[in-house]
């Protein structure tokens, strides 16, 4: 079988795949969440599934499915002036999170050892920092510099749960069902 | 005449995972179709058929992997050495589940969409989709989003996505058997008409194939028997006994005089009364007086889509709050009324896809996640399982649930709920999916003298509840009707033949 | 799902050419952005919002306002803070509330992303995602990019389906035999949306080489370049339209900078 004929590789596999997680990180985003008990604030999962489609199947799908999933999100959910901001920085963030997790493959490939909390901090750090800093950047032109230093917080919270959630779903859906391994690309 | 579709001792088996071994599906199939020619593939559920179908369009095993051995042609090519997409005037698949199979938010737009990959110009393609729209009568569909539409409709737009691309032979997966008589009997008429060879994949002998077809196949697991022009008294007896045609002569129903919602007598385990529902933006409500359940019994609730049949079973089962009306369950000698909660905990709700409640790595692992949350020992969970794994034929503890067959996931699904020990268990009918087989072995077991449970089963389908049930309500409009049961009772008949 | 954003009419923004319309989105998102005296800015959105009632009425228009008043009040309390220059014009003792810089930075906050999510708003209000697509097509994006926000957009009511019964069937493990769990405790709740979010991708995954299957029996793959069922209005027919906007925006451009 040659590269080409492999079937993550035909257009049609990676427009599926990118459609059904840009799907999942659109319905985490708005029907999952969890209610922040005192002040009746949500967070969402949006995240969660960034990370997941960051690390079952890499960096392109995690960019696409990141930044249109949330853009598509939040125009469902009322809040369409931030589907562009949310398009790059979301979408940054999946790129990113899906790049550094290849980094750490390939050294496990070589024969290294990442380990569990390398291979959830080094992906946490740089996802959180993309997505902290993008959203603090568009903020102090969207709404001024105060209101958007309060979203930090969460921002980060939102990217802790990403990053647990997302490493335990990713390790839970291969056990489950073991070819999705095949589907990175 | 030309030959169309010419398969040659075609086998083929599905790639092995580590704890899974797959069966052969076919050992050496030869069969063909001629131009022009409606030919009808009679087969039990799970014997591959929609492998079948996939194997003829190139898509398998382009996408599973596994073993093929033989050869199939359509028009004189060989299908196995072409990319899918360059098929697509060649071979036209309806999907069985439509779900899997519509791509856009836009009826047209989905019609348009294998033109339009073709590259023919604006003016052809238009064209076509308003012909198509034309040769199946959906033009009161066109703006519509097909996520909207009804299973039926949703079939007749994907039948339209084939008349506007035109492929030399056409694969229908139990496609007709979900549209409504009248309108399939309409489909049949055009495709016999317009002369398109066509294959029909399906696990349900309709009375009304006959009229049309001119070729029968039949498959059961192992052999194909074939027959021309008419089907012969020798292959209906072969297809009542491979489970795929039914003899209305053979059926026996049970009492209609049963056909409301109380009991006459026996010991009552389950009471609904005065329940009221209706669904926000929507005109349908529910209205149900009284539905009583006694002890080990099968209620079968039958009624078009739309009638309300899940409605009142999710009701039941706590997964809907009624606006109105209480549910309550039998204890000692009175009744406690349920909340929420508790009719949760008593009720099982077995939906028709058992992958919603699937997600561990192991039928092991499935089994015994109930029996964690309870104050039981490790060695009697071990004990238990393994019980239930061997009343539900579920051979090997270590297989990936996600990689099983969908009969072995259904049984899987009902072992779950019978190591909960529910009290009432209701079935949303996996009409076509489940083979027979698999199907009355769930029923018996969860309906055994050992661990009786009182089942309620919902269906649009009377064949396998009339064998089955003790008791049949009609539901028609949210109602649990009481007049004119018979003719009611006469339509679905008529539905299901 | 769509349905909430878009909404049948027949106002002039409904009926004005999608490509064009993005460009007017464009137009204003930037001018909104760029240092503009505070009058001048307020005219502007004055007048996006007038012609936007044309389209929806004043209820509608005023609900994606609803949304975002929290967020206007908390810049209103915050901005504040961070501008200390000008003429002191509320203090309290020693503290000083307000300044007059403080006042136009928040004026410009306010009038900004009042501004912004109005243009947003009456754009998907009055347009239909398909056409959205069209009009992206227009101008460059992909023929398999495009393919992916269709099936998106078709993909998300069907999964939410499947997330809501996956709840529901996840509801039904329930036993009268459990040991009565702390359903309200953090980590037994964190666990059962685990398990459920778990079936929901298994699901959704499984269903990836099945999609792409239905993709290729459609012809999706071939090296042809694709056709088109919908065509946009042609450029002769859009003159008047383009000749229109390109004055209304010299108009603007003229009134807000010089």
């Amino acid at each position: 079988m040659t590269d080409s004929d492999k079937f993550t590789n035909t257009a049609a596999f990676r427009v599926a795949s990118i459609a059904v997680l840009s799907a999942i990180v659109a319905i985490f985003t708005i029907a999952v969440r969890i209610p922040v008990a005192p002040t009746r604030g949500y967070i969402n999962l949006g995240d969660v599934a960034i990370f997941f489609a960051a690390f079952i199947f890499g960096p392109v799908t995690a960019f696409i499915a990141g930044g249109l999933g949330t853009a598509i999100a939040d125009i469902l959910g009322g809040f369409g002036q931030w589907a562009p901001i949310s398009f790059v920085v979301h979408g940054l963030q999946g790129f990113i999170i899906g790049l550094v997790y290849n980094i750490i493959l390939r050294k496990e490939e070589a024969g290294g050892k990442a380990g569990i909390f390398l291979q959830g901090l080094l992906p946490f750090v740089a996802g959180a920092s993309v997505m902290v800093a993008g959203y603090f950047a568009a903020g102090i032109f969207m709404v001024g510099p105060g209101a958007a230093a309060l979203e930090i917080p969460g921002n980060v919270f939102q990217n802790l749960a990403g990053v647990i959630g997302g490493i335990s779903l990713a390790a839970a859906v291969k056990k489950a069902y073991p070819p999705v391994v095949k589907f990175r690309w | 005449m030309q030959t169309v579709l010419s398969v040659r001792s075609l086998s083929f088996c599905y790639p092995e995972y580590s704890s899974l071994k797959n069966r052969k599906l076919y050992e050496s199939l030869t069969f063909s179709i001629e131009e022009g020619e409606i030919a009808l593939f009679l087969a039990p559920p799970e014997s591959g058929k929609t492998t079948l179908s996939r194997l003829i369009s190139s898509l398998v095993p382009r996408y599973t992997g596994g073993e093929l051995g033989g050869e199939i042609f359509v028009s004189g090519i060989n299908v196995q050495e072409e990319k899918p997409y360059n098929l697509n005037e060649m071979v036209g698949i309806v999907f069985q589940d439509p779900e899997e199979q519509i791509l856009t938010p836009m009826v047209e737009s989905e019609i348009a969409f294998s033109l339009e990959s073709s590259g023919f110009d604006h003016s052809y393609i238009e064209k076509k989709v308003e012909d198509a729209i034309d040769f199946m009568q959906i033009d009161m569909l066109r703006e519509k989003n097909p996520a909207l539409l009804s299973g039926g409709e949703k079939r007749k737009l994907l039948l339209a996505c084939l008349a506007a691309s035109g492929p030399q032979l056409w694969i229908l997966d139990e496609t007709l058997e979900e549209i409504d008589p009248s309108a399939r009997k309409n489909i049949l008429d055009k495709l016999k008409k317009s002369g398109k060879t066509v294959l029909i994949l399906t696990s349900k002998m309709l009375d009304i194939y006959s009229n049309y077809c001119s070729r029968f196949f039949l498959f059961n697991g192992k052999e194909l028997y074939s027959e021309t022009g008419m089907p012969g008294a020798g292959f209906m007896e072969k297809a009542v006994e491979s489970g795929v045609f039914l003899k209305h002569e053979n059926m026996s129903f049970p009492q209609m005089n049963y056909a409301s919602g109380s009991v006459s007598s026996g010991d009552i385990l389950l009471k609904a009364e005065d329940i009221i529902f209706a669904y926000p933006d929507s005109d349908f409500s529910l209205e149900i007086k009284e539905f009583e359940m006694k002890n080990r019994e099968v209620v079968a609730l039958l009624g078009h889509n739309g009638s309300g049949k899940s409605t009142f079973a999710k009701i039941i089962a706590g997964l809907l709050s009624p606006s109105s009306g209480t549910v309550s369950l039998k204890n000692g000698g009175g009744f406690t009324e349920l909340n929420s909660r508790g009719k949760n905990m008593n009720v099982a709700y077995l939906f028709q896809n058992p992958d919603y409640q699937l997600f561990l790595p192991t039928v092991g692992d499935e089994l015994s996640f109930g029996l964690k949350s309870q104050k039981i020992g490790k060695g009697e969970i071990a004990e238990k399982t393994a019980a239930a794994s061997d009343l539900f034929r579920l051979e090997h503890s270590e297989v990936p649930p996600a990689l099983m067959s969908y009969g072995a996931r259904k049984r899987l699904q009902a072992a779950i709920y019978y190591l909960l020990e529910k009290k009432i268990i209701i079935i949303d009918e996996a009409d076509s999916g489940l083979s027979f087989d698999d199907y009355s072995l769930i029923l018996d077991r969860l309906n055994s003298s050992e661990n009786p449970h009182s089942i309620l089963i919902i269906t649009h389908d009377i064949k396998l509840s009339a064998k089955i049930a003790d008791r049949i309500i009609i539901m028609k409009k949210g109602r649990m009707i009481e007049e004119g049961v018979e003719d009611e009772f006469e339509k679905l008949v008529k539905l299901t033949f | 799902m769509f349905s909430e954003t878009y909404r049948k009419g027949n106002s002039f923004l409904h009926r004005l050419d999608p490509r064009l319309k993005i460009i007017y989105l464009l137009f204003f998102s930037v001018i909104f952005f760029l240092p503009v005296p505070l009058m001048k800015y307020y005219a502007v959105f004055s007048l996006i919002f007038i012609s936007s009632l044309f389209a929806t009425g004043l209820g509608d228009l005023l609900k994606p306002v609803k949304i975002i008043t929290p967020l206007l009040l908390l810049i209103t309390v915050l901005t504040p803070l961070f501008h200390s220059g000008g003429d002191v014009l509320l203090s309290s003792g020693n503290m000083i509330i307000l300044t007059s810089d403080g006042l136009r930075e928040t004026l410009q906050l306010i009038g900004r992303f009042l501004g912004v999510t109005i243009l947003f708003f009456i754009f998907l209000r009055t347009t239909r995602i398909d056409d959205f697509i069209l009009a992206l097509r227009y101008f460059g994006l992909s023929h398999r990019i495009a393919l992916v926000i269709t099936i998106t957009v078709r993909y998300i009511p069907y999964l939410l389906s499947v997330y809501e019964n996956t709840v529901d069937a996840h509801k039904m493990r329930l036993t009268v035999f459990s040991i009565i769990p702390g359903r309200w405790n953090f980590s037994a709740k964190f666990r059962d949306l685990l398990s459920v979010l778990t079936s929901v991708l298994i699901q959704a995954v499984k269903g990836i080489p099945v999609l792409a299957m239905a993709l290729e029996t459609r012809g999706f793959g071939r090296k042809n370049p694709p056709g088109r069922l919908r065509k946009m209005r042609s450029m002769k027919k859009l003159l008047p339209d383009i000749i229109l906007s390109f004055f209304l925006f010299l108009i603007i451009v003229y009134y807000v900078f010089i």
